[in-house]
């Protein structure tokens, strides 16, 4: 059963998720038959399925470590594509906006919300290996965070990341922090990805890429 | 782990990652809103008021006027029914003004509880906007004093940034009197911003200590 679907071209693209709770949305989304539209404008991982991510990167019963996971509306669809089997680990470290994620958890059974710094994965709790990371963080050191969680990355796994540049240098042109980050970057990933997500969200790009594994 | 679990604790974490700086944060919101509500409906209220009485609406005290209103010259004719409904604006605006008066005075009690020194040296109003602005007492705790110092005027900071403009020499601290009032701006809010991190580094770290 497919759970993520993509219609029309150009313009009239739309991003349909199917709802695990049918007649039940969280953020004011529209719902059209038990399907939920993906709005560009307000996830990222939306932008960038737009701007030519394959929708089926994140598959049923994948277990993702979400790192930025905010009030959770990307986590929310996430959690939608990986059903019941999946799981997502979503790391939020604001008290305000994880307080939206604990209410959205509870709704679901595949979100396990954890309040943390990305920054330091050592004061995670248990949660062994995940297929994908996806990082959505407005932090000076992304990357190198992104870095440091790749210890939970299993073998063959992947990763999503968006990247903010106004938050890594304001005084940079985007284009330039961007070309800095794929050269980090491409130390630590192979086949990486770059897709920059204007006009749906300004100065932010969007890496896709596997995990090298050097040890 | 079970998902159970993890929510169980991301509950008690939340609750507990909560502290009397974040209320502190919220009145100065409420304060903030308050104060521009009263400064909008003064502000209407003259206009409005300044039809009947041009002369005394500008300088006199718009609620008492409002209240006992008498035709001056230049201004219109104004029936009963237009003057009771100015009298209903200017109630309102008398108990937003009261409102403000009262948060003011909570804001204070709030800031000597959460952050003693700070409140001591920028006082409660440029202290508790500081914090705002700095998102905790934590944040503030750990900011440079330079930081502080400009708190309040990114956008002259950004700008200096960007461009080859000259920076901000104050921000919100600019109200604190000792630096108005200063011959030497510069200087003064340099020298204040230091104070202030002293005194939030003390409050935060070791909140018993006499400063």
């Amino acid at each position: 059963m497919k759970r993520i679907k993509v219609l029309g071209e150009g313009k009239k693209k739309k991003i349909l998720v199917r709802n695990s709770t049918p007649g039940k949305t969280f953020f004011s989304e529209t719902e059209r038959d038990g399907w939920r539209i993906l709005s560009p404008y307000n996830s990222k991982f939306g932008a960038a399925i737009m701007k030519g991510l394959s929708e089926n990167v994140i598959q049923e019963g994948d277990k993702v470590l979400y790192l930025g996971a905010s009030h959770g509306y990307t986590v929310s669809f996430v959690s939608d594509i990986v059903g019941d089997k999946g799981l997502i680990y979503a790391v939020e470290f604001a008290p305000e906006v994880a307080k939206e994620l604990v209410f959205l958890s509870e709704q679901r059974k595949n979100i396990a919300p954890i309040l943390v710094d990305a920054n330091q994965p050592k004061n995670y709790p248990e949660i062994g290996k995940v297929d994908v990371i996806y990082q959505d963080l407005a932090q000076k050191n992304q990357a190198e965070i992104l870095i440091k969680n790749l210890k939970f990355l299993k073998e063959d796994g992947i990763v999503l990341f968006a990247a903010k540049a106004r938050s890594i240098d304001v005084t940079m042109q985007p284009s330039k922090v961007f070309k800095g980050l794929e050269t980090i970057l491409k130390d630590s990933f192979s086949g990486l990805k770059v897709l920059i997500l204007d006009p749906y969200e300004k100065d932010h790009a969007f890496y896709m890429g596997k995990s090298k594994h050097l040890k | 782990m079970e998902v159970k679990n993890f929510i169980e604790k991301a509950k008690e974490d939340i609750a507990n990652a909560v502290g009397r700086d974040q209320l502190l944060i919220k009145t100065v919101h409420s304060v903030n809103e308050v104060r521009k509500a009263a400064n909008r409906l003064s502000m209407n209220l003259k206009e409005r008021l300044g039809l009947y009485m041009p002369a005394s609406v500008r300088d006199g005290d718009l609620v008492k006027l409002a209240l006992k209103p008498k035709k001056e010259e230049m201004g219109m004719e104004m029936s009963k029914s237009d003057l009771e409904s100015i009298k209903k604006l200017a109630k309102i605006l008398e108990s937003v003004l009261k409102l403000e008066e009262e948060q003011l005075e909570y804001l204070s009690l709030l800031m000597v509880e959460v952050a003693p020194k700070v409140e001591k040296v920028a006082g409660a109003f440029v202290g508790a906007q500081l914090m705002d602005l700095a998102g905790g007492l934590k944040s503030l705790a750990e900011m440079p004093s330079s930081r502080i110092q400009v708190l309040g005027a990114e956008k002259a900071l950004f700008r200096h940034l960007t461009t080859d403009a000259k920076p901000p020499k104050f921000g919100v601290i600019f109200a604190h009197e000792s630096i108005s009032k200063a011959e030497n701006k510069g200087k003064a809010s340099r020298q204040l911003a230091a104070k202030i991190s002293i005194a939030a580094r003390v409050d935060y770290f070791s909140p018993l200590e006499k400063l």
